[in-house]
């Protein structure tokens, strides 16, 4: 089952309609292509941070 | 213009004496260009008020010096700053989440350009205990405590809000950000894993990545790839992920990090030199990534996981043998990793020095001492606590007037109790 809208207080404008993530074609995949052709976002949200994960470092 | 700066202090005496914040709130958001243009006597202005009984006032002029394109003597600000978030009122500041959730920003990001992260740490601390309404509400703040906490390699100042899971998220007056969610779930994500609390740090990135999306957000992808190799170290394999991951996730995310998937795939043949030989291949793409770390952390896994295959076969092998079998370069490698995986639990062993052999053993717990039963007492506790919080959460949701509005596609004019059903 499929609820008809996501409500999120996230994103006001609202999430679109749900989608399996295996299911390809149709026109709603087809827009949101578009939108996330049109705008990626958070390209300066700050990741310059040292690599934290390496044990070799630690010996 | 002095006039200007007298009648901003009179009125914030006279408003927040008489307990008129929100009005407050107002004239000191109008407040913000008079005060721009008098920079250089806002210190004076500072001095006349005080934290505790102006709190508001206090913050506007914080604000305002904060948004200055240059800041004369950020050790002054950084004293204040410091002083407003130890004594400011609670209570009054609440009618101003927004500015005070964007004076720890930009108090942030000016402590990380002069490179002194560990110097706001407690002070944002302090913010957040002071701000949260009750310790599950997440702020735009717990953000920049994880980045400071990171860039200062110091974890343990995050971990008492992390540990808390969150039911709730601050408005902050509608400028609660999503890039302040993701932010502090990715980097949540990154201490855990830098702790090697693997799996707390996968449930934090997977709430990156599953998040409802319309665009590629940059920090969705960097959290997939550091998912693929949270994965790997704890589970060894890439599972589908929930079937509510946003679209943009398959379409454009994925095809992106390829040598993230190429690293899955050679993990899959569960050969290490197969491993080895796509790292040396994608080594810049990683290491671009600062990611070569946990690269190696799988190489690891793989390893380890590798001997915890041979003890479902033997019951004792030799060190060689094992070295041989899982590609090591010798016996005392091999004993190496035993040590290891014995004192982390993964496996049960003992090892004869005397002929090099290892005996592997059966988990040694029975499930039936007191302190298990009273570990299982505690997990059975959250479940049932997991359960009424979710039927809370979920009948808040089902009589939402807009929620119902939307889910049953119903003008606002039928919805009984909406502000147009009360004028009929």
């Amino acid at each position: 089952m499929k609820p008809a809208i996501v409500a999120d207080e996230m994103f006001p404008e609202g999430a679109g309609p749900y989608m399996e993530i295996e299911e390809a074609g149709g026109s709603s995949a087809l827009l949101m292509d578009l939108a996330a052709q049109e705008k990626s976002v958070h390209a300066d949200f700050f990741n310059d941070f040292d690599d934290l994960f390496d044990d070799e470092d630690l010996s | 213009m002095a006039n200007a700066l007298e009648q901003y202090v009179n009125t914030v005496q006279t408003l927040s004496t008489q307990g008129n914040f929100s009005q407050l709130c107002d004239f000191i958001s109008k407040s913000a260009e008079v005060l721009s243009k008098n920079v250089s006597h806002l210190d004076n202005v500072l001095a006349t008020l005080d934290i505790q009984q102006h709190s508001l006032g206090v913050l506007g002029i914080l604000c305002v010096k904060y948004s200055m394109p240059n800041i004369p003597d950020f050790e002054t600000l950084f004293v204040q700053t410091q002083e407003f978030i130890i004594s400011c009122n609670g209570e009054h500041v609440r009618y101003a989440t927004d500015s005070y959730a964007d004076l720890c920003h930009k108090f942030t990001h000016n402590l990380v350009e002069r490179k002194q992260p560990s110097r706001g740490i407690q002070i944002l601390v302090t913010a957040i205990n002071k701000i949260q309404l009750f310790q599950a509400q997440l702020t735009s703040i717990h953000a920049d405590l994880c980045q400071l906490c990171l860039l200062a390699k110091n974890f343990k100042p995050a971990l008492q809000f992390m540990d808390v899971d969150i039911t709730d998220i601050s408005k902050e007056g509608g400028h609660y950000d999503s890039k302040d969610f993701l932010c502090y779930y990715y980097y949540g994500g990154m201490i855990y894993t830098a702790l090697k609390q693997y799996d707390r740090a996968l449930y934090f990135l997977e709430i990156v990545i599953t998040c409802p999306s319309m665009a590629v957000s940059h920090v969705m992808l960097e959290a997939y790839k550091k998912y693929i190799l949270v994965v790997l170290i704890l589970h060894g394999k890439l599972s589908p992920l929930p079937k509510y991951t946003s679209q943009v996730v398959a379409r454009y995310i994925k095809p992106v990090c390829q040598p993230y998937h190429d690293l899955v795939n050679a993990y899959t043949t569960n050969n290490p030199e197969e491993l080895q030989r796509n790292v040396e291949k994608h080594q810049d793409t990683y290491s671009r990534d600062n990611n070569l770390g946990l690269v190696k952390q799988c190489l690891t896994s793989m390893i380890k996981k590798n001997i915890q295959r041979l003890t479902k076969t033997f019951l004792t092998l030799s060190l060689t043998d094992m070295a041989n079998r899982v590609r090591l370069s010798g016996p005392k490698e091999a004993e190496k990793y035993v040590l290891h995986m014995i004192e982390d639990g993964e496996i049960y062993a003992t090892i004869n020095q005397k002929d090099g052999m290892v005996r592997f053993h059966d988990n040694p717990e029975k499930y039936n001492s007191s302190r298990m039963l009273l570990q299982l007492d505690k997990e059975m506790q959250k479940c049932i606590q997991l359960d009424s919080k979710l039927k809370e959460m979920d009948n808040e949701i089902a009589v939402n007037p807009q929620y119902v509005q939307k889910s049953s596609g119903m003008h606002e004019d039928d919805i009984p109790g909406s502000s147009k059903m009360q004028n009929y």
